[in-house]
């Protein structure tokens, strides 16, 4: 880890932030200068993060000391002094990290980032996202997970616990035998940079963080996160989330976000699906409008199981193409008070329907509405009907759900679980507990921000190698190296289909 | 209701409802072999599954449709062949119209068939008669009229169009060039030679059949009328002087015998066959249609 170039490169992210110069403003200033800057500690705790170990002070104090002579002098880790050369020593280094905990702290904790400690967070992820990088797309997979505090789970004599902050929360893996439990820490929310839908290839680098106490909901805590970042100048496209995302009230999660300009592209929850009622006589289904006439039996078409075999994925996909004849048709774009018009699928010419006369001489690949109700209502009437921000607020997305298109665009989702099992993965930054055994938000913050630009950065390497290896087997006339197939069916292991 | 037991069929590759709802509609009709209800089933039993696909009820009046019939054979049976897809409709409209509508269907009318030739007594007794006109142009032109009906088998606009520079001598016989929208060199049969050519010197530029207007559809009437000539001579027929003419071409190419060894009955098959070959040049033409002198 002594290595100039990467020393240079974590100072270059360091000061692309400018957070050293916001940190410092705030620090207080006494008689005798300090000899640790937050420059040298910030650097101190990437180093550590970088080469894998624990987010103890110790360990930033090892990196620093362990640097070479010149560097530890440029940096101020030796400095002279009345008695000769002073190096830098682990209580100096715990000074500084509390001056800046007390500074990005809020006055009463509650388990929520202070605004200021957003801000540093923002800025440290956003340096470690190169710019040729951020260029390429505008899509955001979002998922959180659990964090454990080192906090003793026994309370005290006053109710609380050692960790102030941390609160018991709830977590269920998707392993086998997991069950669903209780911890004690923070809910972890990530924005992980994904291709756009048909897009070039983009690294899965982390743009935004989020910490928050169990006591708080995960799901407002992102979205002022992601409204930090569309004011900073950056346009959000596909925000991709599952159902824990999908599920909350819409003032929560759909609203603010369609405010900020995303398209969201979302896993349902088992109770949000289904036909949820009607508008001007269309029926509301999986978040868009469907012509009253639609046979009843293509509503209950489910999202395709990941075990589905390519039999069942085509018979899916030509159900849910069936399901789309009937849909009520986009004609207009959304309005700055998220009101839209729709039009009644016959007049678009998706469908053969006796109400729409000019309907009936598309040929007979359509569809055709073989009964009519009696009394029509104003979809089938009008060619389009306005639909207020209010219907389907919840659950409107971008594809139809669920169709091929959709399941394309949310398979994307998975950028975000690499990004939390890259972090939680024992063979380099393991966050279990013990990870890092200072208490607080504010110091799990800062670590895990560390963590996450230390993990950028190599995801932004091997990204690069892999692009230059591709082109050169594209060179060789070779088609772009692909990740080996690790399911293995019965029938491969009896040996009946070839591998 | 139909007295054949259905039960031994099984539904293969569909859904069971599909199955069911084959035999349900099948049941309603009287059939009266084992075959046509296992093909009726078979059919039935696709068009369910296909509309269960499309999320609609197994109801016969949903499923047996005539536009969910269309769409099940131009979409959900893209690839098949088109004789199973032609099968299917025809089997899914027969149990459509049973099922649904058990009214009578419109009576079907006589089609047309191709008009008998003449006999060699009954040309001799049209060019006799043709012979005997009072005039000299109208002997003339209905000799002509019979000599390119019965020797080129031409009739109507191929007919009226054709002028005394028409018929020409080349390749060995006596041709008539026919102009108009089915533009070709026809040769004349050997024993009409001479009435073809005599009737167009007789013209010169002029329409062989009379006439100045040749669009006016009722040119040839007047001289059609004046060879009919009683009870015995019935009122003289282009259709059948052209059918006349097809008949001994098909004699002479031995067409009849090359269609019974072929099992070939329909023309439009024949048209399939020969759509790729050549057609030979304009002096075998002459000696294979009986154009030869």
């Amino acid at each position: 880890m002594n290595d100039p170039a990467t020393l240079a490169r974590l100072l270059a992210v360091i000061d692309a932030s400018g957070v050293p110069g916001r940190l410092e403003a705030l620090l207080p200033v006494g008689v005798r200068p300090r000899q640790l800057s937050v420059r040298t500690l910030l650097l101190g705790m990437l180093l550590t993060l970088a080469d894998g170990r624990p987010a103890h002070l110790s360990r930033v104090h090892e990196a620093l000391v362990g640097l070479d002579e010149e560097s530890r002098r440029h940096l101020g880790i030796v400095c002279e002094s009345k008695h000769g050369p002073h190096t830098l020593t682990y209580r100096q280094v715990e000074y500084t990290f509390s001056l800046l905990e007390n500074v990005l702290s809020k006055d009463v904790p509650d388990g929520a980032a202070k605004q200021a400690l957003g801000q540093v967070l923002d800025a440290l992820l956003e340096a470690s996202v190169g710019r040729e990088y951020t260029a390429r797309s505008r899509s955001l997979a979002i998922d959180w997970t659990d964090v454990e505090s080192f906090s003793t789970r026994r309370t005290k004599k006053d109710g609380t616990y050692c960790d102030k902050e941390a609160s018991w929360g709830h977590r269920k893996g998707g392993g086998p035998g997991e069950k669903d439990e209780l911890f004690f820490g923070y809910y972890l929310s990530l924005a992980t940079m994904v291709r756009d839908d048909a897009g070039a290839e983009v690294p899965e680098l982390v743009r935004r963080m989020a910490l928050a106490s169990p006591d708080h909901d995960p799901v407002p805590a992102l979205v002022e996160v992601l409204g930090r970042l569309v004011s900073s100048g950056v346009a959000i496209g596909d925000v991709v989330a599952d159902s824990g995302y999908a599920f909350r009230v819409p003032e929560h999660f759909a609203l603010p976000m369609r405010a900020l300009g995303a398209s969201l592209v979302m896993d349902l929850h088992p109770s949000d699906r289904g036909t949820q009622g009607t508008h001007g006589g269309a029926i509301c289904f999986n978040g868009a409008l469907f012509c009253p006439a639609t046979p009843s039996a293509l509503f209950l078409i489910e999202p395709l199981s990941r075990q589905a075999s390519e039999e069942e994925t085509k018979v899916h996909d030509a159900r849910s193409a069936e399901l789309l004849r009937y849909k009520l048709g986009v004609t207009s774009t959304w309005d700055a008070d998220g009101y839209h018009r729709v039009g009644c699928p016959a007049v678009l010419g998706k469908l053969r329907c006796p109400a729409r006369k000019a309907s009936m001489a598309l040929s007979f690949s359509h569809p055709e509405v073989l009964a009519l109700a009696s009394h029509l209502p104003p979809c089938c009437v009008q060619k389009t009907i306005t639909v207020p921000a209010t219907v389907n607020a919840k659950t409107a997305q971008k594809h139809p759900y669920p169709s091929k298109a959709h399941r394309r665009s949310y398979a994307r989702r998975s950028a975000v679980e690499r990004s939390n099992a890259r972090i939680k993965d024992p063979a380099t930054t393991d966050v279990a507990r013990g990870w890092c055994r200072l208490m607080g938000l504010v110091p799990m913050s800062l670590f895990l921000a560390c963590a996450l630009v230390a993990r950028n950065l190599a995801v932004a390497d091997a990204f690069d190698e892999r692009q230059v290896e591709n082109a050169r087997r594209l060179a060789a006339g070779l088609g772009p190296k692909t990740r080996r197939r690790r399911r293995k069916v019965i029938a491969e292991l009896v040996g009946t289909v070839s591998p | 209701m139909t007295e054949i037991d259905l039960s031994p069929w099984v539904p293969r590759g569909v859904d069971e409802r599909a199955g069911a709802f084959a035999r349900a509609v099948v049941a309603q009709l009287d059939l009266a072999s084992w075959s046509r209800a296992r093909s009726l089933l078979w059919a039935a039993s696709r068009l369910c599954a296909f509309a269960l696909s499309c999320g609609l009820d197994p109801e016969p009046s949903v499923v047996l449709s005539s536009a969910l019939i269309e769409r099940f054979i131009l979409v959900g049976t893209k690839s098949w062949s088109p004789a199973a897809r032609r099968t299917l409709r025809s089997d899914l409209s027969f149990l459509a119209k049973r099922v649904l509508s058990p009214a009578p269907s419109p009576v079907p009318l006589g089609r047309e068939r191709a008009k008998a030739p003449y006999s060699e007594s009954e040309l001799a007794a049209y060019l006799a008669l043709a012979d005997a006109q009072p005039t000299v142009s109208r002997r003339q032109r209905a000799s002509g009229l019979i000599a390119l009906g019965a020797g080129a088998g031409l009739i109507g606009a191929d007919l009226r169009l054709v002028r005394g520079h028409d018929v020409i001598e080349r390749s060995g016989g006596v041709l008539v060039v026919v102009k108009g929208r089915c533009a070709r060199v026809v040769p004349v049969r050997a024993e009409h030679h001479f009435r073809a050519l005599d009737a167009a010197c007789f013209v010169g530029a002029g329409f062989i059949v009379g006439g100045a207007e040749p669009n006016r559809r009722n040119v040839t009437s007047p001289l059609i009328a004046s060879l009919a000539g009683g009870k015995d001579l019935p009122r003289l027929s282009l259709a059948r002087l052209r059918s006349t003419w097809v008949s001994r071409c098909a004699a002479d190419i031995g067409l009849a015998t090359f269609m019974a060894a072929a099992g070939l009955r329909c023309s439009q098959r024949l048209g399939d066959v020969v759509a790729d070959l050549d057609p030979g040049e304009e002096a075998y033409a002459v000696r294979l249609l009986g154009g030869a002198r």
